[in-house]
């Protein structure tokens, strides 16, 4: 853009053009350079990205309310139907703990004909010992419900709108956790999201699972 | 981008220069460093709040160094990615709007009975208000964000990146004559949303409020 050019476009007010210099001092946060950083490395490596650490304070607290309402949601929903009873006495904040994790990307070879598994490295592990419920969104074309019952004995299909379909189960939690097994029929991009809730905190997974043969 | 095909290059390891052979993610942070404040701003630009900013430069960046054999040189290297960050912003939205009505429904319907009951009734202030380190840039973030996305981009662009229009006809892949009189339209509307955000900001400080 010469100057010439500027003379001739619309003014800004003097204030904004000293926000202007303000936002080109804006730079991403220590934290996500690092997650970048992490996260480069795992492309490198072929495995999915680290999870993303708690946020730092500054942020902490609008994520930290909006994260206890979907966590309290979770806990509640799973609670009805599961017919469990929930003690809402005492010290709220303490409740549940609520953890959002970054987006992890995975790659998978599928066979041409037939099917692939895939394990999501979810992190169900850090639940206390016990089980967790489970509600995972999953592209309905895989028929998920259909497919894993087997070593999901509790799945059950919640509901269905255009092409994602969310289910819930209960899997074990803690040192009995085990990686979730995803079987993939053709190649192409998935997305699966993941919310499992324990009675001490409530973590949101994203996976997006590139398959090919 | 000037070592674009070489096998080889130097790094500063705090000590002395040190010769990285074949290692291809080292290469292409390196390449990024340079970008990172401009690539950060272009998604805050397209975002709404800093968080899902970071979130979006990163899953940009792991998608820019999967394909990286794609950039072919033609246009600049900046150009190229603005270009997978939109893209993975505009399929972040379209899987976003697919999917509210499901996972988010279930835990958010149920949230919303009991979500004043664990936030003392008070609502969160909106995080764009904390999307900027200075309450300057949050101002202007917030009269970017009232511009249509076309005449966002092309203001950011121009105006705080300060590049030249065949750049960012490059970058946006549209005409010359569409940035400059995307420009023209931008420069005006942002002008009239920072004036009001002016007047709000002094309407707030008479009736003794904050933002």
């Amino acid at each position: 853009m010469s100057k010439d050019d500027e003379t001739k476009l619309p003014p800004l007010p003097e204030e904004a053009r000293f926000a202007i210099q303000a936002f080109r001092t804006e730079r991403p946060s220590t934290q996500a350079r690092f997650r970048i950083q992490a996260a480069l490395e795992a492309a490198e490596a072929g495995q999915s990205a680290p999870p993303r650490p708690a946020p730092p304070p500054k942020y902490a607290g609008w994520r930290a309310s909006a994260g206890l309402r979907v966590a309290m949601g979770a806990v509640l929903t799973g609670a009805l139907m599961l017919g469990v009873t929930v003690n809402l006495d005492g010290d709220d904040s303490q409740l549940i703990s609520h953890e959002s994790l970054p987006a992890r990307h995975l790659s998978v070879q599928i066979p041409e004909e037939g099917f692939g598994w895939v394990e999501l490295p979810w992190n169900i592990g850090d639940h206390p010992e016990g089980t967790a419920v489970v509600h995972m969104e999953t592209p309905a074309e895989m028929n998920f419900h259909e497919h894993h019952a087997e070593h999901l004995p509790a799945l059950q299909l919640v509901s269905c709108e255009a092409d994602r379909c969310l289910h819930q189960f209960e899997a074990p939690s803690g040192s009995a956790a085990q990686p979730l097994r995803v079987r993939i029929h053709k190649a192409g991009r998935y997305e699966f999201r993941v919310s499992h809730a324990s009675d001490e905190r409530q973590i949101n997974e994203r996976f997006v699972v590139d398959a090919g043969h | 981008m000037g070592q674009q095909g070489a096998r080889w290059w130097e790094v500063e390891d705090g000590r002395g220069r040190l010769s990285v052979s074949g290692n291809e993610r080292a290469r292409f942070e390196a390449e990024v460093e340079a970008l990172m404040p401009r690539l950060h701003r272009f998604c805050l630009t397209l975002c709404k709040d800093r968080e899902e900013a970071e979130d979006l430069l990163q899953d940009s960046l792991v998608r820019a160094y999967l394909h990286r054999d794609s950039y072919q040189g033609h246009g600049s290297f900046f150009g190229w990615l603005c270009g997978i960050i939109r893209n993975q912003f505009i399929e972040g939205r379209r899987s976003a709007a697919r999917r509210r009505s499901l996972l988010d429904s279930v835990l958010e319907g149920a949230s919303s009975v009991l979500g004043t009951l664990f936030t003392g009734g008070v609502e969160q202030p909106d995080p764009e208000a904390r999307a900027c380190q200075s309450e300057q840039s949050a101002m202007l973030l917030r009269a970017l964000h009232a511009l249509p996305e076309k005449y966002r981009l092309v203001v950011l662009l121009c105006d705080v990146e300060e590049l030249g229009y065949e750049e960012v006809a490059s970058i946006l892949g549209v005409p010359v004559g569409t940035v400059k009189s995307r420009h023209f339209r931008g420069r005006a509307q942002l002008g009239t949303a920072f004036q009001a955000e002016l007047d709000q900001q002094a309407c707030a400080v008479r009736t003794g409020g904050g933002s």
